[in-house]
């Protein structure tokens, strides 16, 4: 066999060694993103019913809603006067909020009865002008738990944004 | 190699070389790019989430965090699932795992849509990242088979990368002209077009490169074509730089040389290409015998450090400049230079191969570690802050290298999640301590206390109803009033008992008697005015009673829910797995990271030894271009005249 020859079917089982431990070394990896997704899921909910249980657990979300791009900067919320969510937002936060994504702010305990949120927002509109804009909502926390969205929406009234609050059963 | 034809091959060219490196360079900018961009990412179109689940693992995948939004889409599922999205949920879950590198899952996913759905919009997009699933796998006619079953309702944000891809395949067919025709549909601003024309260029090239002719010119003109995107960003002004510098070797291989050098003067001087560009300069001026030009570029390359394997081959070019310009002596001393040179550079190599079996190759490459950062691979000027990252900037640049970094990358990332979730979880176990405890409390409080006085209450509360009842039927007035009226009732009754003994003993009481009744009179006559309040009264105290009563038997109820949930052991227990399942998966990261790791730096230690290689032969091709000079000037000082200087 000619020199030529060994050397070329050396390179070519290296080739197929070196492909053989990508794929191993990538399947491997899926496997363990597969693992941790699930593991996830289930600590997650188990964390939920822990510490977040239904008959007292009262979650904020937060959506955007506006024709115009409108740049969202601090969002404060407060549940019977007291502060539980300060949020400041980075542009990529933003353009996912301005694309139809929904954020999870707020997650935690109250007891069952009547609440009065306050919420409040600032940022800058189409044509850099400052917004800041107030809402407060009443609820009543029953055994179920309590999910509500505070959308930031076009007002067709004032052409500028504006909260409304959702409850999703 | 370059020098080979004489003693060191100076007359052969360098094209077969450089393209042969662009070729290489152009493949990946293709898997790149095939493998990084998610189309519906890049589509601005707004979503309304009609399901709150949806909608959070949207605003993460908006974001690029891959990772949590395949969690949030498990959790919804686990939660009663997604409402009112119908097969986007499947369709998102596969594009993220696709992004995410989770390709088999995202397969089976496509595949289950294929059976589950007859839509054809749906239908297409599952063929479409199925055919996209088998070009990165490079499984190219199984790719095309797939590409060839979408119908006309594939939507428009994947439209152009299926169109790339698919030229892509007729470039790998070797149909040119019909990759051409395909490109041309692109949209104008697609971001696809800039790599679309670069690949064309390339393959142009790469059809005749043993003659220059038609295939240079269409080379020529799509490398051109990159200009008009240079200004956008860094990235294109760097794939321009390439196109450039690849126009330049396909001008030099057809034997247009101030064409091909006009080409190389495009390659910015900053960029990444700029080594190649004065090398290929300066081959480009040797071919027309203006060693003098060439050597211009060269002695500025043979400045830089060896690293770059254009600076090596600069290190040879300059002394066989001096050569071609007569000036041994000169060429005989570079060549002396550059043979002390490629030791000592030896020796930095094996320095980097010996430790960088110790090396963290994480450190070695990687900026930062966020996922979805789109500049996390230390690049270019940025590697030479370890004695080893410098000679592997061609490693970095290949796919599989890039691949494997990407999957130690995310590895670490799974790593650090389940790290912070042992340490949360950790704590669960003092929340249902503190619930236990919390719970105990209220059951042995004051509310267990309202449960022992219960029967009590209960007892009070028929009392009173039966009496009041009794009052109300038989019009007993005297029986409401108050408890000082009472008193008087019970003393008129006394002194009745007294008078009807005296009476009885043969008294005269009629008088007294008289006065009692008018007495009695006067009391019932208060009594009937005092009735209706006094039985408002009555019954407002059976209503506190009963609303007392009411209230006692709710905490009892509340007492004996505690009672009946204060089992923790149930949640315990599911604390218990889950810890047990995190060092299950922590175990397998290690593992993972592990055999990543040693892949990594086996590929990198190839590369070292690549590097050694080339530098070795150089060595040896300048050691006998030394022993050629000597033997040229010990001839020539024996000839008769001769200088005696060799």
């Amino acid at each position: 066999m000619s020199k030529f020859l060994m050397t070329t079917l050396l390179l070519l089982s290296y080739c197929v060694s070196a492909q053989d431990e990508t794929a191993s070394v990538a399947d491997q990896v899926q496997d363990l993103k597969q693992t941790v997704i699930k593991l996830n899921r289930d600590l997650f909910i188990l964390e939920e019913e822990l510490l977040f249980p239904a008959n007292t657990q009262v979650a904020f979300f937060v959506s955007m809603d506006v024709g115009e791009f409108f740049q969202l900067d601090t969002l404060q919320l407060k549940i019977d006067n007291k502060t539980v969510a300060n949020y400041l937002y980075t542009d990529r936060q933003i353009d996912a909020l301005f694309r139809g994504g929904v954020q999870r702010l707020f997650v935690g305990n109250v007891r069952n009865g009547d609440h009065e949120i306050s919420a409040f927002f600032t940022g800058r509109g189409p044509k850099g002008r400052d917004y800041k804009r107030a809402t407060s909502y009443r609820f009543t926390k029953d055994s179920d738990a309590k999910y509500l969205e505070l959308k930031i929406k076009d007002s067709e009234r004032m052409h500028q944004p504006e909260f409304t609050v959702k409850e999703w059963q | 190699m370059l020098f080979s034809r004489n003693a060191i091959g100076i007359n052969a060219r360098p094209v077969g070389r450089g393209l042969c490196l662009l070729l290489s360079v152009c493949l990946l900018a293709l898997a790149l790019r095939a493998g990084a961009e998610q189309p519906a990412a890049t589509a601005k179109a707004r979503t309304t989430a009609q399901d709150l689940g949806y909608g959070v693992m949207l605003y993460e995948y908006f974001q690029h965090n891959y990772l949590p939004a395949l969690i949030e889409l498990e959790v919804a599922r686990k939660r009663g699932g997604i409402q009112g999205h119908g097969s986007h949920p499947d369709l998102m879950e596969g594009g993220i795992k696709l992004s995410y590198g989770m390709d088999r899952s995202a397969e089976k996913i496509f595949n289950r849509l294929l059976a589950d759905y007859p839509d054809p919009a749906v239908r297409d997009q599952a063929w479409f990242y199925l055919g996209k699933i088998a070009y990165q796998r490079a499984e190219f006619e199984r790719a095309a088979n797939t590409f060839d079953k979408i119908g006309d309702q594939l939507p428009a944000n994947l439209r152009d990368e299926f169109l790339f891809l698919t030229a892509n395949l007729l470039i790998k067919a070797g149909q040119l002209d019909r990759a051409r025709q395909r490109i041309d549909k692109l949209d104008a601003e697609s971001p696809w077009q800039p790599y679309a024309r670069f690949n064309l260029g390339v393959a142009y090239a790469a059809e005749n490169p043993d003659q220059a002719g038609n295939a240079s010119q269409q080379a020529i003109a799509a490398f051109a074509k990159l200009a008009d995107y240079a200004k956008d960003s860094d990235e294109l002004k760097a794939l321009n730089d390439r196109a450039s510098l690849a126009a330049g070797y396909v001008l030099l291989r057809a034997g247009q040389q101030p064409d091909a050098i006009e080409a190389f003067k495009r390659v910015r001087l900053q960029g990444p290409y700029a080594s190649q560009a004065m090398l290929g300069y300066g081959w480009a001026a040797a071919e027309l015998k203006d060693y003098k030009l060439a050597l211009t570029p060269w002695q500025r390359l043979s400045e830089q450090s060896l690293i770059s394997p254009s600076v090596q081959e600069s290190f040879l070019a300059v002394p066989f400049a001096y050569e071609q310009l007569g000036a041994e002596r000169q060429a005989l001393e570079e060549f002396e230079r550059t043979a002390a040179a490629y030791e000592v550079e030896l020796q930095r190599i094996d320095q980097a191969l010996a430790t960088l079996q110790d090396a963290d190759i994480m450190q070695l490459f990687v900026r930062e570690m966020g996922a979805g950062a789109s500049n996390w691979i230390i690049t270019g000027n940025d590697l030479d802050v370890k004695p080893q990252t410098p000679y592997l900037a061609h490693l970095i640049a290949q796919h599989e290298f890039q691949s494997g970094l990407m999957d130690l990358r995310d590895a670490y990332a799974l790593q650090a999640n389940l790290q912070h979730w042992e340490d949360k979880v950790a704590t669960f176990s003092y929340a249902i301590e503190s619930y236990q405890i919390a719970r105990d409390k209220k059951r042995d409080g004051a509310d267990q206390r309202a449960l022992n006085q219960l029967p009590e209450l209960e007892q009070r509360h028929d009392q009173l109803a039966t009496r009041i009842a009794a009052i109300e039927k038989g019009g007993a007035v005297l029986a409401l009033l108050p408890n000082a009226e009472q008193a008087r009732v019970r003393k008129l009754a006394a002194v009745q008992t007294t008078l009807n003994a005296a009476q009885s003993s043969g008294a005269d009481a009629a008088e007294e008697q008289h006065r009692l009744d008018m007495l009695r009179g006067v009391l019932l006559w208060e009594a009937a005015e005092q009735y209706p309040e006094n039985l408002r009264a009555a019954k407002k105290a059976l209503t506190d009673s009963a609303l007392i009563l009411d209230k006692a038997s709710a905490t009892k109820t509340q007492v004996q829910g505690l009672l009946a949930t204060s089992d923790t052991r149930p949640a315990q227990e599911r604390v218990r797995v889950g810890q047990q399942q995190l060092q299950a998966a922590r175990a397998q990261s290690d593992q993972t990271i592990a055999a990543a790791r040693r892949y990594l730096a086996e590929l990198a230690s190839a590369e070292l030894g690549e590097q050694r290689r080339n530098i070795t032969t150089y060595l040896s091709q300048a050691r006998l271009a030394i022993a050629r000079l000597y033997d040229t000037g010990t001839r020539r000082a024996l000839e008769p005249g001769g200088g005696g200087e060799p």
